[in-house]
Formats: C-alpha cells, structure tokens, sequence
C-alpha cells in the first residue's frame, strides 16, 4: 500500500472512531448528537478513484452501523453524499474534479464551510428519510434535520479548524 | 451484450452507487428480523468487544461514584429483604423457610452502549447467552424498569428499552391494582403513555405506575414512574395518563436481568388453556 493508500486507511479509522466512541456517546439536550461520518468525504483526495470514494464510504457507514446499531442507514447515507461529491465541488469550489490534479482542496473558509453542509446535509437528510421511510411522515425528517444538522456542521466545522484540515 | 458491457463500465460510478444502496435498504429493511439484524448490531463480537473496552476504561474513572451508588443500592435491598422475611416469618409464624420455591433469578449486568434519540432505541448489555441470558427476559434498574432483552449473542445482549415505540409493557396502578399498557409515544424520553387504563380505576396526579405482572416477563410491583398528567379522550372508558419514568433513560450503568423459573410452564399453560 502507497503512502496515500496509508493516508485514506487512516482517515477511515480515524473518522469511524471519532462517530463511534466519542459522538455517539454525545446527546446535547438529551436529543442531539452529532453525526460527522461525512468527514471522510471532506478529507478525501480530490484526484483520487471516484469509484473507490463510493465503495468507501458505502464501507465506512457499514461499519459504523454495526456500531451504532441503525441498521445501514448510514451506508445508504455515505453513499449519496459520496456519489454526489464531485458536484458539490464544483458548487463550493467551482471546479470539475475530473479535471483537477491536486489532492489538496484550494479555497476559502466559506467554501470549505459550504462544501462541508452540503454533504452534511445530504448525509443527515438520506440518513432520517431512510429511518423513517414514509414520506407522510416528512415532518418528523424535518425535524430530525432541524435538531442534528446544525450540530453536526458546527462540530465538523470546529474540528476542520481544530486540525488544519483547510490546509490539506 | 458488448454495447450494454461498455455501457455499465462507462456508468459504473452509477452502477455502483445504486447496487451498495440497493445493498444498504435490503439490509435495512431485512435487518427487522432480529437473527438476520445479529452482525449488523453492537451485540456482534468485534464492536461489542471495543465498546466493553471503552466501557472499562469510563468505569475506572467512575469507580467512586459506582460504590456510592452501589452501597445505597445494598442498602434498600437489605431493606426489603429484612422487611420482607420479616412478614413472611409474621405471617407463617416460623423465623426461616428453606423450601420456598425461587421464581425470579435477578443477575447483575452494565450497559455499555445506549441511545435515546431514535424512535427505535436499542441498549447494548456486557452479558449475553454464555451468562444465561435469553430472549424476553426483564431488565430492571435500582429505580425501575428499563426494558426486555431482545436478543443475545455469546457474551452480549440487546434490550429493547421503553424509549421504543414498539414495546408495550402491562403496567398498573400501585394502589387500586388497575392496569393497562404503557407505550411511549417518542415525544419526550422521560416519559410514557399510560393507555387502557379502566376509567373505574380513579387515577390521580403523583400515583405510582408498577409492572402488573400480566405478562410472564416481569414480576408485579417492580416500579416505572409517576402519573404527571391524564385525560379521558372523548367516546371512551378508558384513562391516557402521561408516566414520568423514574428512571434516566440516558443515564443507565448498571442493571438487573430478571429470568422467570416458571415462564414456560406459565406461558404453556396459558397456551394450552382455550379463550386465556
């Protein structure tokens, strides 16, 4: 394994220990908890397999499920947000990934933070839609976003801050 | 076959993407099943194992305020202990009885994963079928009841605690003996709903909810909360009396795995008995 194959096995871990032991032992308010398995997707090489960023992330939500038992809500969740990644990209950064060689993402603080909801937001709104599986009961999917993604972007965002993930 | 070949391999981002969720709903939807839910549950072998090592390391740094809870734990039971040897000695008019038949076997066990804001909330136990603990049976905390085990693996459980809206647990009134269903309604985790309740039953605000000992998993009396609030909807004979659970739900440590000695022989029985 090369030194970016490394590299994405430890962010795996990293970001499936980060949910698993400390964020779903976290309930702000008794209801809130944050949910930041997107992270992966944030962090992923920009020049890397777009296939494999599926297959990952489709893998990372697996194995956090297992952990937090919610079935593959998870699974089903990453992997929207990491098949609609490449457009979010070119939302927040204006760029076309397919064309782009540099693994680090070049931007601003509020493009970072624009790219981190977007798939904060698919993350959470596939992740509850799946749960509650009945569109008659869209409030209660609204309600769950109202209540967790605003926590999810905040910690997210002061986790980026925290370890220099903008200057990847 | 060449062009739809070329086609799949051009659109495999896609192909991808709906086949893993594909994958992941069938999981989902599938996983209701409990045997089929096992490996994508925190009772599995490798999660289970890492949550027990958290939950060792959080244990350490709690060990003082374990003992204090602990010892005042003791303290009741040896409390009712006392008193209830003490009345039964009253009643039989002798100071021991050896021969008494043991219906409810309580063994100890320590959540180590918990949740509380799903609708479908799960409770993951340190002991599991190695340490006899099997579907259906009780799981109490030192202030009341917390749920049923649902399933087990080798070394850990699943329980379903109230907070889930698919369990109803038969529960009654401490004083009159009247009971009903409480089920929650997953708008707030401290409390319940108290339904079915007979309008006969004269339910007052600060009434203690007890297990009914209806069905054959919990005994009667074991605590659940207080009545905070009630109605009786419109057209009906029955109460809907809103319970304040004793316990935290989203405190839990320790707890109390009850195994009913007579539960087959009870639910046979019942069985075997037409129109029970």
């Amino acid at each position: 394994m090369d030194s970016s194959g490394l590299i994405l096995l430890w962010r795996f871990i990293w970001v499936l220990l980060l949910q698993v032991l400390v964020f779903s032992g976290i309930e702000f308010f008794g209801v809130a908890q944050p949910m930041l398995l997107a992270l992966f997707l944030f962090t992923y090489p920009t020049d890397s397999n777009y296939s494999l960023s599926i297959f990952l992330s489709f893998l990372l939500g697996l194995v956090a499920d297992s952990f937090t038992d919610t079935l593959a809500l998870n699974a089903v969740a990453m992997t929207v947000a990491a098949y609609l990644r490449p457009s979010f990209l070119r939302l927040a950064y204006g760029i076309s990934v397919e064309y782009y060689n540099d693994s680090k993402l070049q931007g601003n603080l509020g493009q970072h933070s624009y790219f981190l909801f977007l798939l904060l937001l698919t993350h959470h709104f596939i992740f509850f839609s799946a749960e509650v599986f009945d569109l008659s009961r869209a409030f209660v999917i609204l309600k769950q976003l109202i209540i967790h993604l605003p926590l999810s972007f905040l910690v997210g965002w002061l986790l980026i801050q925290l370890f220099s993930l903008q200057k990847r | 076959m060449e062009k739809l070949l070329a086609l799949l391999i051009n659109r495999r981002a896609e192909v991808l993407t709906l086949l893993l969720i594909a994958i992941g709903l069938g999981l989902t939807i599938t996983a209701e099943t409990p045997q089929r839910a096992k490996w994508l549950s925190s009772s599995s072998k490798v999660s289970g194992s890492i949550y027990q090592l958290k939950e060792n390391l959080q244990d350490y740094f709690n060990l003082k305020q374990v003992n204090r809870q602990l010892s005042e734990e003791n303290a009741q039971l040896r409390e009712a202990l006392y008193q209830s040897q003490f009345e039964k000695a009253l009643i039989e008019g002798k100071f021991e009885n050896t021969d008494t038949l043991k219906q409810y076997v309580v063994s100890p066990a320590k959540v180590i994963k918990n949740s509380v804001i799903r609708e479908k909330n799960l409770i993951t136990l340190n002991k599991g079928a190695y340490q006899g603990i099997i579907q259906d049976m009780g799981v109490v905390s030192d202030k009341g009841v917390v749920g049923v085990v649902e399933r087990t693996s080798d070394h850990f459980s699943i329980v379903i605690p109230l907070l889930h809206k698919d369990l109803s647990i038969n529960a009654a009134l401490k004083n009159t003996r009247h009971f009903g269903s409480l089920i929650w309604d997953t708008k707030t985790i401290d409390r319940c709903t108290l339904v079915d309740l007979p309008k006969i039953s004269n339910i007052q605000i600060g009434d203690t909810i007890v297990t009914g000992g209806m069905s054959s998993v919990f005994p009667a009396g074991i605590p659940i909360g207080q009545v905070s609030a009630y109605i009786i909807p419109d057209n009906s004979s029955f109460y809907k009396a809103e319970v304040r659970l004793f316990n935290d739900m989203s405190n839990l440590d320790q707890v109390y795995v009850i195994k009913n000695t007579l539960k087959e022989e009870q639910v046979s029985l019942e069985n075997q008995t037409n129109g029970f």
